[in-house]
């Protein structure tokens, strides 16, 4: 297992947003969360790269604990350095790209392996071959105001691979995008997915999902309500609460 | 559809204002050039002198000097206040409330009578031998009393800028400098202290220019910078006037290098604000 998430408890000024996720997302597999806005899933995806600290449960990824250390008879937190660490091996795409304004497209994806102590001009090859797999390899000089939405979320795609990293979190990735350049940002996902990323994406893009993912899982209420394949999930789900929330987005 | 010419609307309300500032303007110049108590030769005489030569240099050493201490120590303190270290954080309040809240003018004197306070230098600490034991008079000359009373108070108004700077930054940019795993420290240095520049830059260049006149107030440490050397010579030449008109000439001057200097820093930093 890549993720081994149980039992995943998390409140924000005593609203509980997770009451306890149990889920795992196998190796080499592609993981698609659904479920209506407020249900959870981004906060879950965010406890997976520690940006949120869970309140409860373990999260493992490769069989690593994430932020937390056993300690005597709990957990503690562990040092900064080592959260950082763990994060390089973790790749994240945030909803709103969150590129970095002041760097080009070149700049914001060395930044990262540079970071972690690559050499520069290592790291400037594979960026490059990085935006050329993103279809960007001309724009490397652009700053992220010269370049249109979907631009922007595949550097960012590519700023996270950069870090080679054995997982891919996905945030939304197409909720800012105008709808006519969703589908560049799902072709460079579809890539990343064929080639064996193990990846966990929360998404609306049911056909997405449909098409890609090895698992649906369906958050309500803080909770995996249910999760499977997805012709089972999205065509005949056990449960009305998810029978109603695919016919609504679908 | 036929292309129609775009007319300019005339403003005969710019055209009357015009006139009217000009004819200020030259009311202005004509009594600078006819009235001969501004002594413009003795302003050129005085203009390039040793004495306001080297009060200017001191006014410019102290100006870089204490902005240079002011930006080290506000860069701290704006750290220490964002910290999520209780004890930073107090420490750095308290500093901020204790500089801002008195006169610059006495923590000057202060610094500068600071021998009246503690005679001799040394720290005490509890169950330890005291450390070094020096004249306060000796350590604390009196441009270091300057310096210190310039840029210690400077430090307290430069760290609620840079703070302002760092937290006008968005969150998404710590986060994605996190989830990359980049260093706090580098973090802050590639990825906010950059960004935060654009909100720090105009407010920390007004602080310069600000500081080159506030130097003057050094004079009451008998600290002879640019307005202290002119004011020796007029106490002597009683030629009051045109001795503060060489002094302003000189502010005027620096005043413009800066402003042009804070115009390449803002474009700098502007990178990739603009499509």
């Amino acid at each position: 297992m890549m993720v081994q998430a149980t039992g995943v408890r998390k409140a924000f000024a005593g609203q509980e947003v997770l009451r306890g996720v149990d889920l795992s997302v196998p190796r080499a597999t592609v993981t698609c969360v659904i479920g209506p806005s407020g249900s959870g899933k981004s906060t879950f995806l965010r406890c997976v790269n520690h940006l949120e600290r869970p309140d409860g449960g373990r999260i493992l990824v490769d069989g690593e604990p994430i932020g937390y250390e056993p300690y005597g008879r709990g957990l503690r937190e562990l040092r900064r350095r080592d959260v950082a660490r763990q994060r390089r091996q973790i790749g994240m795409v945030f909803q709103r790209f969150h590129l970095f304004p002041h760097l080009t497209a070149l700049g914001n994806i060395v930044e990262g392996p540079v970071g972690a102590g690559r050499p520069r001009a290592e790291a400037t090859d594979e960026a490059m071959a990085l935006l050329d797999r993103v279809g960007l390899a001309d724009r490397r000089d652009a700053y992220p105001a010269q370049l249109s939405g979907g631009q922007q979320q595949r550097v960012a795609i590519a700023r996270a691979l950069a870090m080679r990293p054995k997982l891919m979190l996905f945030d939304e990735p197409t909720s800012a995008l105008d709808p006519e350049l969703v589908g560049e940002v799902l072709d460079v996902m579809r890539g990343l997915a064929a080639d064996g990323m193990t990846m966990l994406v929360v998404t609306h893009e049911l056909a997405f999902a449909r098409e890609v993912a090895d698992e649906v899982v369906f958050f309500d209420e803080g909770r995996v309500l249910e999760s499977g394949p997805p012709e089972r999930i999205l065509t005949a789900p056990d449960h009305p609460r998810t029978r109603d929330f695919v016919k609504r987005v679908l | 559809m036929e292309e129609l010419p775009i007319i300019r609307r005339r403003r005969p309300g710019q055209w009357i204002l015009t006139f009217l500032v000009l004819l200020l303007a030259g009311a202005l110049v004509q009594s600078l050039i006819t009235n001969p108590r501004f002594g413009w030769d003795t302003v050129g005489a005085w203009l390039f002198s040793r004495t306001v030569m080297s009060g200017l240099l001191t006014t410019l050493e102290l100006t870089a000097a204490a902005m240079a201490i002011g930006l080290v120590l506000g860069v701290a303190l704006a750290l220490m206040r964002l910290s999520d270290n209780t004890v930073a954080r107090t420490v750095s309040w308290a500093y901020i409330w204790l500089f801002r809240g008195t006169p610059l003018l006495v923590q000057l004197l202060f610094w500068g009578f600071i021998s009246a306070l503690y005679p001799t230098l040394s720290l005490h600490l509890p169950f330890l031998p005291p450390i070094g034991d020096v004249p306060a008079n000796t350590v604390i000359t009196t441009f270091a009393a300057a310096l210190l009373g310039l840029g210690l108070n400077e430090a307290a108004y430069l760290a609620e800028i840079i703070r302002a700077g760092i937290v006008s930054v968005d969150h998404g940019q710590t986060e994605a400098a996190e989830a990359l795993g980049l260093s706090r420290a580098r973090t802050l240095r590639r990825i906010i202290l950059p960004q935060a520049m654009r909100v720090i830059i105009p407010p920390v260049g007004n602080e310069t220019i600000s500081m080159l006149k506030t130097t003057s107030l050094v004079s009451v440490l008998a600290y002879t910078e640019l307005l202290y050397s002119v004011q020796i010579v007029y106490s002597k030449t009683y030629q009051t006037i045109p001795l503060l008109i060489v002094a302003s000439i000189w502010y005027l001057a620096v005043t413009t290098l800066l402003n042009i200097g804070q115009h390449y820093l803002e474009r700098h930093f502007a990178k990739g604000s603009h499509r």
